[in-house]
């Protein structure tokens, strides 16, 4: 080697450092990354570990596949209104049946490159980018409803397909769905009724574009960020199952008017439970949690947490529900008895303390169709000592029993979380202090205790719903009716089934809500089939650095958060 | 140390022996020298005084355990934020509501955190004293039989004994609990599993931990009692007794129970603590006594998941579980001291 070629090394070497000096300089390197880094309490969610568009059916998961994969249609998070969403717009037939979407073009799938470090187009056999198509939405319905699936909301969605729900049970064919690709970006899908809300589902986590060739290439394991092909604003970078998993942003989303491109480069979810999310917060580590309310007092008190908190509307609804196959609870007066010496005043004022409101119906007012506290002053049920007594008593009656001690053992079982744990001992309280009933708690592991309630539910037993598109039937019909598969409380009433049928496919909204009203009543205050508890709020604390937006539907939009200044 | 080792006095020394002080047995060499250990005495008297509050706890408590005055949540007395500097009292601008009412505050149901420290005794005293006993009643067996009969009953014991001693302790009474809980909620009714989870809420959950205790603890116990058993069963004077024709059964009680117990107290004291922990440990995740029985664990745990708030709360039952430990150790550590025999005599 001679000299002359070694200080040519030496120029080239020192010109490397001195671009990498001026990269520093200017600030184009890495740190400079807008990370952000919250957290997610995934404590029972999603026990199939999966975040499958077709299988996922908790919000923590659908929480992360809305930055992954757009829908059809979108929900915007703060009005709750229906956006365009994949599909630029849409026609509706005259009689409401057939949906005709055009849908945005030039959205090529994508996949993190791990070696490279960068989101890239995914392209096939030919080396041609792969756009997402009509077909791929097809393929992605088909899959969810296809009973080898076996998705937890395929029920939901099957109703508003033509052959659907028969194809979800294995009595037709993939080919008889009421779906079809006009072209490659005109996608048509016929319902068998004409019902309002269903523009909602069409746009759902189930319903979306699902990329075949991955399906086909990686078998059970393309659902690991290396193997992922997503579409969405965001695309998975890692997934660190039960630790975290980091979303990083799309450059090739073309950004629309309800999904814009990402403004922040990453969003890291940290997969912690709340007290461990605030205390990561405090420490400077997170810039969003999920503080636990025990908390709430002490963030209201403190000048710079109660800035940064944020209480909003949430959709959520608690209820402990009755096993109908269960004695006591096979009779009315039992229940009766139980609900009414709920009180719920106490709950959300001294034991939850964050201002959820106590309920005394089922679905959560403020949704299309759910009574509203203001039009309904009298219905449902609240506290009442003497009426809980007076219902015990009848009950006992009914069962030929001289007193409560002659019950059986009556058991309430909940997941077992701390939270969990302080709301049953405070009705467990009230159970005793009003009925002189002591009722065994039964904390049951969270991923095993939704499992046992699908099964077999306990005496009684606590349940939430949240929404997944802001219709009273999601909760009324989806959860409640006799056939419904989240309905655990084996309870069936026909004039109630009739009911939300009938208000399900009904266009007129003042008779849709007076139908819920009454629906609402058989449900909690005459067959009292379940126990409404609370409504629930959001509870976040964010930092000040973080520009926002502030959702209403349980679920964020990050495509739209940023780092101020 | 029995009768027949003693060497017989000679005649002329007899007058001698009236002039000292009376001989002392084993039993009163130990308890003086205990006696003169402070650190054992302290845990002793400690001991005694949480007893006499696990009986007494109606009459101690100001309040049932599970009385909640739910709009009393999180109330302290005055001083309480005093040692702790974040908790600013409301009228100062904080977020804690003081009031007297309760001698050591109210937890996040409004339950008089005093009373269930105070109720909370008896679930560890109760581990305390069952554990022992459960872990003598059955080491004792296994392990007398397996050192006096010897042979292949020995063996036999000694590789169950080796077997249930290779799983991690805490390990194998978690999956215990777990299983127990899991396999008695929501039984058929009037079967037996029924029962047996019927007297289980009867206790509060009390009578899992004792079987999950009992059944990890025994087998340190067997090996104990089996090599004390091996060191003495070839002394002469079990070979007297033998060579009289007394029965094997009678031999073990009268004669090498009584020369092997000193070890054995000392063993099972010093392991108390570890059962209190073990308790307290189970109710820390959710697997031990059944709310609203209150349990110095599981209102330790209650109190962690809020410590940032509302610290007293985890602090003042974990002081509680922190004394009457160091008091059982403390006076394990005296016993051993008091029981050595190379100590007789030793001031």
């Amino acid at each position: 080697m001679n000299s002359a070629r070694r200080s040519l090394r030496l120029i080239g070497l020192l010109m490397v450092f001195a671009m990498l000096a001026v990269l520093a300089v200017s600030g184009v390197g890495a740190q400079d990354a807008k990370i952000l880094v919250t957290g997610l309490n995934m404590v029972g969610a999603d026990p199939d570990n999966s975040l499958d568009p077709s299988l996922s059916s908790t919000v923590q998961s659908i929480q992360i596949l809305d930055e992954l994969y757009i829908g059809l249609t979108h929900l915007n998070e703060i009005t709750a209104a229906v956006e365009p969403g994949m599909a630029t717009d849409w026609t509706i037939s005259e009689d409401g049946l057939v949906y005709t979407f055009n849908i945005l073009q030039n959205v090529p799938w994508v996949r993190f490159n791990a070696e490279s470090g960068a989101v890239e187009e995914v392209t096939d056999e030919s080396g041609a980018v792969r756009y997402v198509t009509a077909n791929d939405f097809i393929y992605g319905i088909t899959r969810t409803l296809d009973p080898v699936t076996g998705g937890d909301y395929a029920y939901v969605l099957a109703p508003y397909i033509v052959n659907g729900v028969e194809f979800n049970a294995g009595e037709a064919a993939a080919e008889d769905l009421g779906i079809r690709a006009v072209d490659d970006y005109t996608l048509e899908i016929t319902s068998p009724e004409a019902v309002g809300f269903a523009i909602n589902i069409y746009g759902l986590w189930m319903a979306r574009a699902q990329a075949s060739w991955m399906l086909d290439e990686f078998g059970d394991t393309w659902v690991e960020a290396e193997n992922r092909q997503t579409y969405g604003p965001f695309a998975m970078k890692s997934w660190n199952h039960d630790q975290d998993i980091t979303i990083v942003k799309n450059p090739f989303w073309p950004g629309t008017e309800a999904v814009p491109q990402p403004a922040l480069d990453e969003v890291v979810f940290r997969l912690l439970d709340d007290t461990a999310q605030f205390a990561e917060y405090q420490a400077g580590t997170m810039q969003a949690a999920v503080p636990p309310s025990a908390e709430i007092d002490r963030i209201k008190a403190d000048a710079a947490l109660s800035e940064q908190y944020y209480a909003g509307f949430d959709s959520c609804s608690l209820y402990y529900g009755f096993n109908w196959e269960k004695a006591p609870f096979d009779n009315v007066n039992i229940r009766k008895a139980f609900s009414l010496a709920i009180d719920r005043e106490s709950v959300v004022n001294d034991v939850t303390r964050d201002g959820r409101i106590a309920s005394r119906w089922y679905s959560r007012p403020g949704i299309t169709g759910a009574p509203t506290l203001e039009n309904n002053p009298d219905l449902g049920v609240s506290f009442d000592a003497a009426g809980a007594q007076a219902a015990l008593e009848a009950g006992l009656a009914d069962l030929g029993l001289s007193s409560a001690a002659e019950l059986p053992t009556i058991t309430l079982g909940f997941g077992d979380t701390e939270y969990n744990n302080l709301v049953a001992q405070a009705v467990q309280q009230m159970w005793a202090e009003t009925l002189g009933i002591e009722v065994q708690l039964s904390a049951m592991e969270t991923t095993t205790y939704f499992d046992v309630i699908e099964v077999d539910a306990p005496q009684i037993f606590r349940a939430a719903w949240c929404m997944d598109y802001p219709d009273a039937n999601n909760f009324l019909y989806e959860t409640t009716r006799s056939d419904s598969p989240n309905n655990y409380t084996n309870w069936s009433n026909a004039e109630f089934d009739a009911l939300v049928d009938e208000a399900r496919v009904s266009t007129d909204q003042a008779a849709r809500a007076e139908m819920y009203a009454r629906a609402e009543e058989i449900l909690v205050a005459e067959d009292y089939a379940l126990a409404p508890i609370f409504w629930y709020v959001t509870r976040q604390v964010v930092s000040p650095d973080v520009t926002r937006t502030f959702s209403s539907i349980g679920l964020e939009r990050y495509e739209k958060w940023d780092f101020a200044g | 140390m029995t009768a027949l080792q003693r060497p017989k006095p000679a005649a002329g020394q007899i007058a001698n022996l009236k002039e000292r002080p009376r001989g002392e047995s084993l039993w009163g060499d130990a308890a003086r020298r205990l006696r003169r250990n402070k650190a054992a005495i302290m845990g002793l008297i400690i001991i005694i005084i949480s007893i006499l509050v696990a009986i007494f706890a109606p009459a101690i408590a100001p309040y049932d355990y599970k009385t909640q005055v739910r709009a009393d949540n999180n109330a302290v007395p005055y001083w309480v934020t005093r040692i702790f500097p974040n908790m600013i009292p409301e009228d100062e601008g904080g977020y804690i509501t003081v009031t007297d009412k309760y001698p050591l505050g109210s937890d996040a149901l409004g339950r008089d955190l005093f009373s269930r420290i105070v109720y909370g005794s008896r679930v560890s005293l109760a581990v305390a004293f069952v554990g022992p006993v459960v872990s003598i009643i059955v080491g004792l067996l296994v392990g007398m039989i397996a050192g006096y009969v010897g042979g292949k009953v020995d063996n036999t014991l000694m590789r169950i004994v080796d077997v249930m001693y290779a799983f991690p302790t805490f390990l194998f009474i978690i999956l215990l609990m777990a299983f127990f809980r899991a396999s008695f909620t929501q039984v058929e009714q009037g079967t037996f599993s029924y029962y047996i989870s019927e007297l289980d809420s009867a206790t509060g959950g009390l009578l899992f931990i004792f079987v999950g205790i009992g059944l990890t603890s025994w087998m340190q116990m067997a090996r104990l009692v089996r090599g004390q058993v091996l060191s003495v069963r070839e002394k002469e004077y079990i070979e007297a007794a033998r060579s009289i024709g007394t029965r094997a059964p009678e031999i073990m009680r009268q004669h090498i129970l009584p020369n092997i117990l000193g070890p054995i107290i000392i063993a099972e004291t010093l392991s108390i603590p570890q059962y209190i922990s073990y308790e307290a440990f189970l109710s820390f995740i959710g697997l031990g006594v059944n709310p609203p029985t209150p349990s110095w664990g599981a209102m330790i745990s209650e109190g962690a998941q809020v410590i940032n708030s509302y610290p007293y709360q985890a602090l003042f039952p974990a002081l509680a579980l922190f004394f009457v430990m160091f008091a059982f150790n403390f006076l394990g550590d005296g016993l051993r001291d008091a029981l050595d025999p190379r100590m007789r005599g030793v001031d």
